[in-house]
């Protein structure tokens, strides 16, 4: 009993315990023990009969619901791809900064560039074929969670720089002095730059969307 | 070479480009006249007074407006010192260099410049004083009046500071009047 229920334990021990995979849990331990009664009674040894026990079952992500059987390089591939692309296109808004103080933003977007692009390029010269379940679900959840994150750093963040900079006569009585076009570009970086990190939860958000389209047929396995 | 590889190498293609162009070409040149314009805002001659207009002030007790004001006129590449004199209202500007060093000309030049300067921006200002190690220089509200009319203030539109005060200090005789 005690070795079945580690068994299961290790089964789902990358699953979330949500109260229908609780159920789902109790439900194969339950079967297992039972077809092991059965072998017991059918005279195999305690340890074989166990060992059979476990042999019925060596996977449990197919009877998970929201898992989907997925061809895993072509969604690293494609993720690393997506990846690469984000990178490029905020190296491209990143490149006026080059004119302001925040120069290193753009710096650190070609370094992205080159990184993601050495990836994407070693991740499709190999020729793998793996195939496994991926959790759609989780997938979703992070999607959720990033744009929620963002959501609340933008907030935060761009009311901070509003307070800072237009109430600068409430917190330092010292009026707001907007006498040209670069005191206007000055303010237009610093809600700009925030804006920028949303290249963040698109990213996560088309990772998403990928796992969907690399979905693998069964008749594929 | 599927659809995303395609807008993946015309993106980096276009990013490249910008990059090179911003990076190489405008940035340089930016910093280049940045260059030329600090060194031009340190002689009289090719000073640009619009850059004091942010200093312009009725009272001389603003410490830290005096120092902007002169940190932003000829001279400004010399250390200087400032000493207010608030009931006087007069200012002494102590330069940390010798008039031999910097040129007997381009000190006197610039220092006449200094000073209408500094008496069209600041409205009570009545007198400065300029040391350098081993000489000193006054220059009287009523003296430089005199020379440029009343109110000095008025000089500070660009057009007319070139042509009434800017043009005038390139003629030497104009420049030694203020040293007689």
């Amino acid at each position: 009993m005690i070795d079945l229920q580690k068994y299961v334990d290790g089964l789902f021990r990358h699953q979330r315990l949500t109260p229908e995979v609780q159920d789902l849990k109790e439900e194969i331990l339950s079967n297992m023990i039972a077809k092991r009664d059965d072998l017991l009674a059918q005279g195999l040894s305690a340890e074989n009969a166990t060992e059979k026990a476990k042999e019925s079952l060596s996977a449990i992500d197919y009877l998970i619901d929201g898992n989907q059987l997925t061809d895993v390089s072509k969604y690293h591939l494609e993720c690393m791809q997506t990846l690469l692309l984000n990178c490029i296109v905020f190296w491209i808004f990143s490149l006026p900064l080059l004119f302001t103080h925040y120069a290193l933003f753009s710096y650190t977007g070609l370094a992205l560039v080159i990184i993601s692009g050495c990836a994407y390029i070693l991740r499709k010269d190999k020729k793998e074929n793996t195939v496994a379940y991926l959790s759609i679900t989780a997938s979703k959840r992070r999607s959720k969670i990033a744009w929620g994150i963002w959501g609340m750093f933008f907030l935060v963040i761009v009311g901070t720089m509003a307070a800072l900079t237009f109430g600068s006569d409430i917190w330092f009585g010292r009026p707001l002095n907007i006498d040209g076009p670069y005191q206007m570009a000055n303010i237009a970086v610093r809600l700009y730059l925030p804006l920028l990190t949303i290249i963040i939860p698109i990213t996560i958000s088309n990772f998403s969307k990928i796992l969907l389209k690399s979905r693998r047929e069964y008749e594929d396995e | 070479m599927n659809k995303k590889n395609k807008m993946i190498i015309g993106l980096l293609a276009i990013a490249v480009i910008l990059f090179c162009i911003i990076q190489f070409g405008i940035i340089p040149a930016n910093q280049e006249k940045q260059v030329e314009y600090a060194k031009n805002q340190t002689d009289a001659l090719t000073h640009d007074i619009t850059s004091i207009e942010d200093y312009k002030n009725p009272y001389i007790g603003n410490a830290s407006n005096v120092g902007n004001l002169f940190w932003n006129l000829p001279l400004n590449n010399v250390d200087m010192k400032f000493e207010i004199d608030s009931e006087a209202c007069t200012l002494t500007v102590n330069y940390l260099d010798t008039v031999w060093n910097i040129g007997e000309e381009k000190v006197q030049r610039d220092l006449i410049y200094n000073s209408v300067a500094a008496m069209a921006a600041i409205d009570n200002l009545s007198g400065i004083t300029y040391n350098f190690s081993g000489d000193s220089y006054s220059f009287e509200r009523t003296q430089i009046e005199d020379v440029f009319g009343t109110p000095l203030s008025n000089l500070l539109e660009q057009e007319k500071w070139r042509n009434d005060v800017q043009d005038k200090l390139k003629d030497t005789d104009f420049v030694e009047q203020f040293y007689k």
